[in-house]
Protein backbone atom coordinates (compact mmCIF):
# COMPACT_ATOMS: atom_id res chain seq x y z
CA UNK A 1 0.00 0.00 0.00
CA UNK A 2 0.93 3.75 -0.51
CA UNK A 3 2.82 5.25 2.59
CA UNK A 4 0.54 8.16 3.76
CA UNK A 5 2.54 11.60 4.07
CA UNK A 6 3.77 10.97 7.61
CA UNK A 7 5.55 8.10 7.04
CA UNK A 8 7.47 9.39 4.45
CA UNK A 9 10.75 9.59 6.43
CA UNK A 10 10.69 6.34 7.64
CA UNK A 11 9.53 5.04 3.97
CA UNK A 12 11.32 7.27 1.79
CA UNK A 13 11.41 6.51 -1.61
CA UNK A 14 14.13 8.53 -4.03
CA UNK A 15 12.97 9.70 -7.24
CA UNK A 16 14.29 11.25 -10.89
CA UNK A 17 10.81 12.42 -11.33
CA UNK A 18 12.40 16.41 -11.60
CA UNK A 19 15.08 15.16 -14.19
CA UNK A 20 13.22 12.83 -16.39
CA UNK A 21 10.20 15.43 -16.32
CA UNK A 22 12.54 18.08 -17.29
CA UNK A 23 14.48 15.85 -19.73
CA UNK A 24 11.04 15.47 -21.51
CA UNK A 25 10.14 18.91 -21.46
CA UNK A 26 6.94 18.37 -19.08
CA UNK A 27 5.14 20.25 -16.51
CA UNK A 28 3.88 18.66 -13.44
CA UNK A 29 0.33 19.00 -14.92
CA UNK A 30 1.13 17.66 -18.25
CA UNK A 31 3.05 14.45 -16.43
CA UNK A 32 -0.23 14.10 -13.80
CA UNK A 33 -2.85 14.45 -16.94
CA UNK A 34 -1.28 11.46 -18.73
CA UNK A 35 -0.97 9.58 -15.70
CA UNK A 36 -4.38 10.44 -14.48
CA UNK A 37 -3.41 12.31 -11.45
CA UNK A 38 -3.81 15.41 -9.42
CA UNK A 39 -0.71 17.65 -9.94
CA UNK A 40 -0.02 18.18 -6.27
CA UNK A 41 0.56 15.01 -5.84
CA UNK A 42 3.36 14.98 -8.86
CA UNK A 43 4.86 17.66 -6.34
CA UNK A 44 4.77 15.15 -3.43
CA UNK A 45 6.55 12.54 -4.83
CA UNK A 46 9.17 14.75 -6.25
CA UNK A 47 9.31 15.68 -2.70
CA UNK A 48 9.83 12.70 -1.55
CA UNK A 49 6.56 13.03 1.04
CA UNK A 50 4.51 10.42 -1.01
CA UNK A 51 5.79 7.09 -1.65
CA UNK A 52 3.79 6.07 -4.84
CA UNK A 53 1.80 2.58 -5.31
CA UNK A 54 3.49 -0.26 -6.87
CA UNK A 55 0.98 0.28 -9.88
CA UNK A 56 1.75 3.83 -9.83
CA UNK A 57 5.55 3.79 -10.22
CA UNK A 58 5.46 1.08 -12.65
CA UNK A 59 2.98 3.34 -14.89
CA UNK A 60 5.28 6.18 -14.26
CA UNK A 61 8.44 4.10 -15.40
CA UNK A 62 6.74 2.64 -18.44
CA UNK A 63 5.79 6.40 -19.63
CA UNK A 64 9.67 7.00 -19.04
CA UNK A 65 10.49 3.90 -20.91
CA UNK A 66 12.84 3.03 -17.97
CA UNK A 67 12.79 0.26 -15.76
CA UNK A 68 11.47 1.22 -12.04
CA UNK A 69 14.63 1.08 -10.61
CA UNK A 70 15.99 3.52 -12.68
CA UNK A 71 13.00 5.93 -11.44
CA UNK A 72 12.50 5.26 -8.51
CA UNK A 73 15.30 3.86 -5.31
CA UNK A 74 15.31 3.66 -1.37
CA UNK A 75 19.17 4.88 -1.97
CA UNK A 76 19.52 8.34 -3.27
CA UNK A 77 20.09 8.74 -6.59
CA UNK A 78 23.58 9.66 -7.59
CA UNK A 79 23.68 13.05 -9.37
CA UNK A 80 22.99 11.93 -13.57
CA UNK A 81 22.73 14.19 -16.34
CA UNK A 82 20.10 14.01 -18.72
CA UNK A 83 22.98 12.11 -21.12
CA UNK A 84 23.22 9.20 -18.33
CA UNK A 85 19.82 8.90 -17.72
CA UNK A 86 19.13 8.26 -21.69
CA UNK A 87 22.21 5.81 -21.63
CA UNK A 88 20.85 3.79 -19.25
CA UNK A 89 17.99 2.57 -21.36
CA UNK B 1 -11.70 42.43 -6.11
CA UNK B 2 -12.13 39.10 -4.98
CA UNK B 3 -15.66 37.26 -4.93
CA UNK B 4 -16.66 35.59 -1.99
CA UNK B 5 -16.44 32.51 -4.83
CA UNK B 6 -13.11 32.93 -6.00
CA UNK B 7 -12.35 33.27 -2.17
CA UNK B 8 -13.65 30.19 -1.56
CA UNK B 9 -11.80 28.42 -4.59
CA UNK B 10 -8.40 29.70 -3.45
CA UNK B 11 -9.01 28.10 0.13
CA UNK B 12 -7.83 24.31 -0.91
CA UNK B 13 -4.35 26.20 -1.39
CA UNK B 14 -4.43 27.41 1.98
CA UNK B 15 -0.67 26.30 3.68
CA UNK B 16 -0.45 24.22 6.74
CA UNK B 17 0.34 26.79 9.47
CA UNK B 18 -3.16 29.02 8.37
CA UNK B 19 -5.15 24.81 8.09
CA UNK B 20 -3.99 24.25 11.77
CA UNK B 21 -5.10 28.05 12.82
CA UNK B 22 -8.26 27.31 11.36
CA UNK B 23 -8.65 24.13 13.13
CA UNK B 24 -7.86 25.58 16.38
CA UNK B 25 -10.16 28.62 15.61
CA UNK B 26 -12.81 26.21 14.91
CA UNK B 27 -12.96 23.89 18.10
CA UNK B 28 -12.25 26.31 20.42
CA UNK B 29 -14.07 29.67 19.45
CA UNK B 30 -17.88 28.17 20.24
CA UNK B 31 -16.51 26.39 23.42
CA UNK B 32 -14.98 28.77 24.63
CA UNK B 33 -17.90 31.08 24.00
CA UNK B 34 -20.37 28.80 26.04
CA UNK B 35 -17.97 28.17 28.66
CA UNK B 36 -17.69 32.03 29.32
CA UNK B 37 -21.21 32.38 29.61
CA UNK B 38 -21.79 29.83 31.67
CA UNK B 39 -18.94 30.72 33.80
CA UNK B 40 -18.58 34.57 33.85
CA UNK B 41 -22.18 35.62 32.76
CA UNK B 42 -25.10 33.80 34.09
CA UNK B 43 -23.38 34.08 37.53
CA UNK B 44 -23.27 37.74 37.21
CA UNK B 45 -19.51 38.08 37.40
CA UNK B 46 -19.16 40.02 33.73
CA UNK B 47 -22.05 41.65 32.47
CA UNK B 48 -23.89 40.88 29.72
CA UNK B 49 -23.25 44.25 27.85
CA UNK B 50 -19.45 43.64 28.11
CA UNK B 51 -19.87 39.67 27.08
CA UNK B 52 -21.72 40.18 24.03
CA UNK B 53 -18.72 41.77 21.53
CA UNK B 54 -16.15 39.07 22.55
CA UNK B 55 -18.96 36.54 22.18
CA UNK B 56 -19.77 37.91 18.58
CA UNK B 57 -16.11 37.71 18.20
CA UNK B 58 -15.80 34.16 19.07
CA UNK B 59 -18.83 32.93 17.12
CA UNK B 60 -17.12 35.04 14.06
CA UNK B 61 -13.97 33.17 14.38
CA UNK B 62 -15.53 29.64 14.90
CA UNK B 63 -17.77 30.45 11.48
CA UNK B 64 -14.81 32.01 9.30
CA UNK B 65 -12.69 28.73 10.48
CA UNK B 66 -15.53 26.21 9.57
CA UNK B 67 -15.92 27.80 6.29
CA UNK B 68 -12.60 27.66 5.56
CA UNK B 69 -11.64 23.84 6.88
CA UNK B 70 -14.86 23.13 4.09
CA UNK B 71 -13.29 25.27 1.38
CA UNK B 72 -10.35 23.27 1.97
CA UNK B 73 -12.01 20.06 1.86
CA UNK B 74 -14.15 20.90 -0.62
CA UNK B 75 -13.49 17.78 -3.65
CA UNK B 76 -11.58 15.48 -1.32
CA UNK B 77 -13.96 14.81 1.48
CA UNK B 78 -17.28 13.70 0.86
CA UNK B 79 -16.47 13.54 -2.68
CA UNK B 80 -16.69 10.02 -4.98
CA UNK B 81 -13.80 8.10 -3.85
CA UNK B 82 -13.02 6.76 -6.85
CA UNK B 83 -12.36 10.53 -8.13
CA UNK B 84 -9.69 11.05 -6.02
CA UNK B 85 -5.91 10.01 -7.05
CA UNK B 86 -4.09 7.29 -4.63
CA UNK B 87 -2.87 9.93 -2.61
CA UNK B 88 -5.76 11.97 -1.97
CA UNK B 89 -7.92 8.46 -1.26
CA UNK B 90 -4.59 7.80 1.38
CA UNK B 91 -5.36 11.17 3.09
CA UNK B 92 -8.98 10.86 2.90
CA UNK B 93 -8.76 7.60 4.90
CA UNK B 94 -6.45 8.98 7.56
CA UNK B 95 -8.93 11.72 7.54
CA UNK B 96 -11.52 9.79 8.35
CA UNK B 97 -9.58 7.30 10.85
CA UNK B 98 -8.46 10.09 12.98
CA UNK B 99 -11.71 11.44 13.05
CA UNK B 100 -13.52 8.44 13.89
CA UNK B 101 -10.61 8.15 16.88
CA UNK B 102 -11.47 11.86 18.06
CA UNK B 103 -15.37 10.93 18.49
CA UNK B 104 -14.92 7.76 19.86
CA UNK B 105 -12.46 9.32 22.57
CA UNK B 106 -14.66 12.01 23.25
CA UNK B 107 -18.25 10.41 23.44
CA UNK B 108 -16.37 7.71 26.05
CA UNK B 109 -15.25 10.31 27.86
CA UNK B 110 -18.95 12.19 27.97
CA UNK B 111 -19.98 8.35 28.78
CA UNK B 112 -17.65 8.23 31.76
CA UNK B 113 -18.29 11.61 32.75
CA UNK B 114 -21.82 11.56 33.07
CA UNK B 115 -21.52 7.99 34.91
CA UNK B 116 -19.07 9.30 37.32
CA UNK B 117 -21.27 12.51 37.76
CA UNK B 118 -24.42 10.31 38.15
CA UNK B 119 -23.22 8.54 40.98
CA UNK B 120 -22.87 11.15 43.04
CA UNK B 121 -26.45 12.86 42.26
CA UNK B 122 -29.14 12.13 40.01
CA UNK B 123 -28.31 14.41 36.28
CA UNK B 124 -31.22 16.60 35.38
CA UNK B 125 -30.86 17.52 31.72
CA UNK B 126 -32.53 20.94 30.58
CA UNK B 127 -33.72 21.49 27.09
CA UNK B 128 -31.09 24.92 27.89
CA UNK B 129 -28.04 23.04 28.50
CA UNK B 130 -28.58 20.87 26.02
CA UNK B 131 -29.30 23.44 23.40
CA UNK B 132 -25.26 24.44 22.95
CA UNK B 133 -24.23 20.77 23.27
CA UNK B 134 -26.43 20.05 20.26
CA UNK B 135 -25.31 23.07 18.31
CA UNK B 136 -21.45 22.08 18.92
CA UNK B 137 -22.53 18.32 17.75
CA UNK B 138 -24.18 19.97 14.54
CA UNK B 139 -21.18 22.28 13.82
CA UNK B 140 -18.56 20.03 14.59
CA UNK B 141 -19.36 16.28 13.95
CA UNK B 142 -19.55 17.21 9.86
CA UNK B 143 -16.66 19.17 9.87
CA UNK B 144 -14.32 16.80 11.91
CA UNK B 145 -12.97 14.75 8.69
CA UNK B 146 -12.52 18.36 6.99
CA UNK B 147 -10.40 19.04 9.69
CA UNK B 148 -8.64 16.01 10.01
CA UNK B 149 -7.86 16.62 6.74
CA UNK B 150 -6.56 20.15 7.22
CA UNK B 151 -4.53 18.97 9.96
CA UNK B 152 -2.51 16.07 8.82
CA UNK B 153 -2.26 17.49 5.16
CA UNK B 154 1.70 19.16 4.68
CA UNK B 155 2.21 21.99 2.50
CA UNK B 156 1.72 21.92 -1.24
CA UNK B 157 4.79 21.34 -2.89
CA UNK B 158 6.07 25.23 -3.17
CA UNK B 159 7.02 25.38 -7.01
CA UNK B 160 3.33 24.01 -7.69
CA UNK B 161 2.47 24.11 -11.06
CA UNK B 162 -0.87 24.82 -12.30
Amino acid sequence: MASPTKGAERELVHNRLPLLRANRGMSRADLAGVLGIHYQTIGYLERGEYAPSLHLALRIARLFDLPVEAVFSLEPFEQLGPESLLGSR
Amino acid sequence: MTTPLAFFRRLPRLGQRARRIAVVGAFTGYPILQLGYWALVVPGQVSSVIWAPIAIVLFTITIVSVFALYGYGQGRMGYPKHALDERQRVMHDRALALSYGIVTTVVCLAVGGLAGWAMNEPIVLEMGSLVPVLIAVGLYLPVLPFAALAWIEPDLPSDDEA
